[in-house]
């Protein structure tokens, strides 16, 4: 078996345990994964609108071969369907995206939405509960005033660990299209809300209003042609923004030129190769995740066959483009016709800005190191992943003879497609979204 | 409420219920011709067109690795994906949760194709291109800018395809019938291909366009003239009032789908979206 530390600088090991749902249904379907600031925890949410938070256990002497993994910590429901009468339509529950917000007490705090909704919640521990009130017994019966005879001061007690959320603000009946991303500002007061045609840009403390920052509706919805795909704050900047188009364009937006940014201040933009124009191309060109680099320097986006890099200063063409299946590329039809064309698949970088990742079908997920320009091609499968074992690299046969270890494009599975990734702020850990599985992959240098 | 367990490496993870669409899609090919072999007990979801052979386990012979589209002429791969174009943008009204985002990638194609095959139709015979193209492509001249994709229109999908003819003569209204007539034969050529699903959604685009014919003396404009169309906002085709067709299959879904283009539920229609924006402005600004 190859050890891929040639390939890039760490060894992903799967975890002891599989984070599976007892249930397999629709409902199970991972739809977003988001590790917190400071990787201490880790989000789901789901199809059926649930979120899961996972935590990651402290390190401990007695057992130090379970340092950093990942537990469940809460679960609760965020979102339920609702039904619009008016329109007649099911608003679907599906978590599309978690973002959390930095910890400034011992509550954590994170934004969920669904398609119409953003909620703010707030998960916190309780680990004592007060006794002895005066006024009520244990069970939270009122006790006759007549028969108390005595006061006394309750005090707290230790309790078993219980970890509550509850939702604190719940930001509703701005969006008229489906919400597809979140973002918070690194103002740590505002967050912006973007759907298939507006921005809006909220206060984490008012619900009651929002404020539209970019609306590319036209007069005319014939004249429809490019809808808004994903938007995202500056990591620094809190007056600059970025979101993408299913055109397969980018605008840099700044705030401080007008209320109301429509007119972007960069567009970024890469002319079409006339070599590889298919009637697909407009499709395949359609971004499906715009990432900030944590330094803010660069701009990751996801198109259906690649994964770009882009200088914020560079407008003209990407600085780095990463091919993530380009064997794909002569299978369009079929994609198209099964509807695989339009999956959505999102990008992440690493800590360090150094490696990009992005999923693939077939389980696959693909790492680029910047760097080294070697990639990687890993599965995320319960049969490839053995404890304590190494992950080994994956390869897709394009034609000629197969290896004994490669797969040929034609056996690919697409109905099992990685579209959620996380990886964590600062160490090697990497969550990786399988359907309605959750694997978690750690990098154990030793 | 599900509780996410930590299992062990435990039950397997096959799931039973997978996603209604796409399950296990391979793309190997025999042969483009028809051949349509389900596997034994598969999956629920098949690939509407039997050109592509699903297979899982069945014995395969060293196959090209291209698409088995990409052996067809030029102008029937562009049938094929018009096809197909037109197949999705009517089954988008059908699903649970339409998506903007699909329905414009897919108009944008969509109005692509016809803006090559107007092309290509100026410098050939009109009737050659009647035959292997849609009625409303055969009338290229006639063709507006192109709104295939009436996304906040209250008129069912297909039906949009018609305000084109509104626009046409009487004689192109000749044209459309020539066409459809012409279609009907020369398709089943195509449909050697078996593909009855894009058979079924021409000739329901027959069947409304014929019951909105009473559009041709009608210009666009003075239909929607009193009403404030920029005010629409709806995120999806299916406004409205066809929440039965979701239900049906493909035969309900155009029967509703003609009845909803009368003109009475078209005005009913665009009044209800008046009142829908009002409502949702008081909404949004409260």
């Amino acid at each position: 078996m190859k050890c891929f530390s040639r390939y890039l600088p760490y060894i992903f090991r799967p975890p002891s345990s599989l984070l599976s749902s007892s249930c397999h249904t629709e409902a199970d379907i991972i739809s977003t994964v988001e590790f917190n600031p400071t990787g201490e925890l880790l989000a789901t949410g789901d199809k059926g609108g649930r979120v899961v938070v996972f935590q990651r256990e402290q390190e401990s002497k007695n057992h130090p071969h379970r340092r950093g993994e990942y537990n469940v910590y809460s679960t609760f429901q965020s979102h339920e369907p609702e039904f619009d009468y008016l329109k007649s339509l099911e608003i679907e529950e599906k978590i599309n995206k978690i973002r959390w917000l930095p910890q400034q007490n011992a509550a954590y705090f994170l934004l969920s939405t669904n398609d119409k909704t953003v909620k703010l919640w707030k998960i916190s521990e309780r680990d004592k509960r007060p006794e002895g009130y005066n006024l009520k017994d244990e069970d939270g019966r009122i006790r006759d005033p007549t028969t108390i005879t005595a006061l006394r001061v309750p005090v707290l007690r230790p309790m078993d660990l219980m970890v509550e959320a509850t939702p604190r603000r719940i930001f509703s009946n701005a969006h008229t299209y489906h919400i597809n991303s979140i973002s918070v500002n690194s103002d740590y007061e505002t967050y912006m809300s973007t759907d298939d045609l507006r921005i809006n840009l909220w206060n984490l403390e008012i619900t009651n209003r929002s404020f539209n920052i970019v609306d590319i509706k036209p007069a005319n919805m014939e004249e429809l042609t490019e809808v808004i795909t994903a938007a995202e704050f500056h990591p620094n900047q809190c007056n600059t923004f970025v979101y993408s188009s299913s055109k397969g364009s980018i605008r840099l937006c700044d705030m401080r030129t007008s209320a109301l940014c429509d007119n972007h201040s960069k567009l970024f933009e890469e002319p079409e190769d006339p070599s590889n124009r298919s009637f697909f191309s407009e499709i395949i060109s359609s971004i499906s995740d715009v990432k900030f680099s944590h330094s803010g320097r660069y701009l990751m986006t996801r198109d259906y066959l690649t994964v770009k890099v882009w200088d914020v200063n560079m407008e003209s063409k990407p600085l780095e483009t990463y091919q993530v299946h380009d064997y794909l590329r002569s299978k369009l039809c079929s994609l198209y016709e099964n509807d695989c064309i339009f999956d959505k698949f999102e990008c992440v970088w690493n800590g360090t800005d150094s490696v990009l990742m992005t999923g693939s079908y077939n389980n696959f997920f693909r790492m680029f190191d910047r760097n080294t320009k070697r990639d990687v091609t890993l599965e995320a499968s319960r049969e490839n992943s053995k404890p304590r074992a190494i992950l080994k690299p994956r390869k897709v046969c394009v034609g000629g003879k197969r290896r004994k270890d490669e797969i040929s494009v034609d056996s690919l599975d697409f109905s099992k497609k990685i579209l959620h990734t996380a990886w964590h702020p600062y160490e090697n850990i990497i969550a990786v979204a399988a359907t309605n599985n959750l694997y978690i992959f750690q990098d154990k240098v030793n | 409420m599900g509780q996410r367990d930590i299992k062990a490496f435990e039950a397997s993870m096959k799931r039973k219920n997978g996603i209604p669409t796409v399950s296990m899609c391979r793309l190997d090919v025999e042969s483009p011709v028809v051949k349509k072999e389900v596997e034994p007990g598969g999956d629920g979801s098949v690939l509407s067109s039997s050109r592509y052979m699903l297979g899982r386990g069945v014995k395969r012979k060293l196959s090209t690795c291209e698409d088995p589209s990409q052996d067809l002429p030029y102008p029937q791969q562009r049938q094929l994906v018009l096809d197909l174009c037109l197949d999705k943008l009517q089954s988008c009204q059908r699903r649970a949760e339409p998506s903007l985002h699909r329905s414009v990638l897919l108009a944008n194609t969509l109005r692509q194709i016809q803006q090559e095959m107007r092309q290509e139709g100026e410098t050939c015979f009109p009737s050659a291109l009647l035959g292997p193209s849609l009625p409303h492509a055969s009338t290229p001249r006639h063709i507006p800018d192109l709104p295939p994709v009436p996304l906040d229109c209250p008129q069912p999908l297909t039906g949009a395809l018609s305000p084109s003819f509104p626009l046409t003569t009487a004689d192109d209204d000749e044209e459309v019938q020539l066409g459809g007539a012409e279609n009907e034969t020369l398709l089943p050529s195509f449909a050697g291909e078996d593909d009855t699903r894009s058979l079924d959604s021409l000739f329901g685009s027959f069947e409304i366009t014929n019951s909105t014919s009473y559009l041709t003396d009608l210009a666009l404009d003075d239909i929607f003239e009193d009403i404030d169309t920029s005010m629409y906002d709806s995120s999806d085709i299916s406004v409205l009032p066809c929440p039965a067709q979701r239900s049906g299959g493909v035969d309900d879904g155009l029967k509703s789908l003609s009845s909803c283009s009368s003109n009475s539920s078209l005005q009913f229609c665009l009044s209800d979206l008046n009142d829908l924006d009002h409502i949702m402005e008081i909404l949004v600004r409260s």
